[in-house]
């Protein structure tokens, strides 16, 4: 698959870390579910994950300007370190004591978690369903995405370059970030 | 162990009983762990491609006004910053139509701050000479808009931790209910709730004296020392505590040593907002030894039953404590 978008793009990257509320938009469209996904298969209280994600991004939205090209690995570490933290509490407590199923699945959780190579497997495969997320877009619809948010041009700038009006360089904008929002059936399922 | 299996209990498919089988697999070498942990992992990364995103609108906003919560405080001091001169201009021409000769300054000082925080609230205060309070559940402060030139006084009603700007020249001194804690720069904890049969000083660094309402006798802490004042036999002792855990609050900490269940019940309450009723004579002499950090109240109530002889009930929003 040809990848023409990247989430590293340096000016994306500048416009979260200058505090662009728009571009962060974006980024948090993109990763949200995913992240929560992530959580919650760790976790199994389901509000305590949101909770967690939700910490996430207010975490990278105070520290944006430390972020570098390597976004999803930082969103990726963050999710992951904050439920460890989370388990890591809920393990401490009653494990001296209590031996009951929901307790040695938090202690194998945060094993699970734990371990590097897992992190690697999830961690590039949520890179890459991030990049298809944004190239499954149609081809005119991705590019004017592609022109505004990662590349930071104006609609009027876009519809000049791609000789299209300026609405519907709107359209195709609404069209793409609905598209964001709503999610991919198209990937293989593993099992 | 098959992989079919595995999947299955990764899956959250399996029934009680192969769950304890697969547990029990699992626990049983660093292999089998690994081997659940990549297993797992594929399982996860494997579906990030297939979800649904619906309510990310609903998230994004909860997430925008989180982001905003900071700017919000700073609104309200901004509001607080504009009608409090209004208010002093009020008082002061109301005077005046009084006909009293009252000058603004002396207004100005008669302006008094008042903060206050609810069960299982926590605030942080800077006060006017660069000073920070933080003020526990269930207490409040009141401070001057501006210090006087020779004193720096508050009054606290609750626990507040102090951390107070050196100044020689003004002494810092907060006033409970019966005492006074009179320092010239330092932190410390006071742990003075109306309801508490006693009144704790706790020093963390620096010097400071805890002077009786009606002895006017001061008593000298060194860091680390604890005053004591019992309301009772309205007498102060002095002991050695570890200070870290005094002020363990602050993190959201529950600290208990040999703590009497009364004190400790008093202390649940402000955090949980939860009314305790100890049902069991016994319970009233019991003493609690252990740490909560940041338990939900669930989980503390859990973790005494667990590891005491005391059993809880829930009746009417009430915990009622028995001893099993």
């Amino acid at each position: 698959m040809e990848r023409e978008i990247h989430i590293r793009n340096s000016y994306f990257i500048k416009s979260i870390n200058e505090g662009n509320k728009e571009a962060f938009k974006v980024l948090f469209e993109l990763y949200y579910g995913k992240l929560l996904f992530v959580a919650s298969s760790y976790i199994s209280n389901k509000e305590d994950a949101e909770e967690i994600v939700q910490d996430v991004f207010v975490k990278a939205w105070k520290k944006r300007k430390n972020i570098s090209s390597n976004i999803n690995g930082y969103l990726f570490k963050i999710t992951k370190n904050k439920c460890l933290d989370y388990l890591r509490s809920k393990k401490g407590k009653l494990s001296a004591l209590a031996n009951n199923a929901s307790q040695i699945e938090t202690f194998i959780n945060h094993q699970a978690l734990s371990d590097l190579d897992s992190n690697t497997i999830i961690e590039k495969e949520l890179e890459l369903q991030i990049q298809a997320g944004i190239d499954l877009l149609p081809e005119k619809c991705k590019k004017v995405f592609v022109k505004s948010r990662i590349e930071g041009l104006k609609n009027k700038q876009i519809s000049e370059e791609l000789e299209i009006s300026i609405k519907t360089v709107e359209n195709h904008m609404s069209k793409a970030l609905k598209h964001m929002r709503l999610h991919l059936r198209e990937f293989l399922s593993f099992f | 162990m098959q992989e079919k299996e595995l999947i299955k209990y990764i899956k959250g498919e399996a029934n009680p009983e192969e769950v304890k089988e697969i547990l029990k697999w699992i626990r049983e070498n660093k292999e089998h762990q690994k081997r659940y942990a990549i297993l797992k992992a594929k399982y996860v990364a494997s579906n990030l491609g297939c979800l649904d995103h619906e309510d990310v609108d609903l998230s994004y906003k909860k997430f925008s006004s989180k982001r905003n919560k900071r700017k919000s405080v700073w609104y309200q001091t901004a509001v607080a910053a504009v009608l409090l001169p209004l208010l002093i201009w009020q008082s002061y021409t109301y005077f005046q139509n009084d006909g009293l000769i009252v000058n603004q300054d002396k207004i100005s000082t008669v302006v008094v701050k008042n903060i206050a925080t609810n069960y299982g609230g926590q605030k942080t205060i800077n006060l006017p000479d660069g000073s920070t309070v933080i003020l526990n559940s269930g207490s409040s402060i009141s401070y001057p808009e501006n210090f006087t030139d020779t004193l720096r006084q508050v009054t606290l009603k609750g626990e507040a931790y102090f951390d107070i700007e050196r100044d020689v020249t003004k002494p810092f001194i907060v006033q409970t209910d019966h005492l006074k804690v009179r320092v010239l720069g330092t932190s410390f904890n006071v742990k003075s709730y109306p309801k508490d049969d006693k009144i704790e000083t706790t020093l963390v660094s620096g010097k400071v004296e805890v002077i009786q309402e009606e002895t006017e006798a001061p008593v000298v802490l060194t860091p680390s020392q604890r005053a004591t004042f019992h309301k009772e036999e309205s007498d102060i002792k002095v002991d050695q505590v570890d200070s870290d855990k005094i002020v363990a609050w602050k993190q959201g900490k529950l600290v208990f040593d040999k703590t009497p269940l009364k004190q400790v019940v008093q202390d649940l309450k402000r955090k949980y907002d939860v009314e305790f009723v100890i049902e069991s004579d016994s319970l009233l002499h019991y003493r609690y030894t252990g740490e909560f950090d940041n338990l939900s109240l669930e989980d503390v109530l859990e973790l005494i039953k667990l590891s005491s002889s005391i059993d809880y009930k829930r009746k009417n929003n009430k915990i009622m404590l028995n001893s099993e």
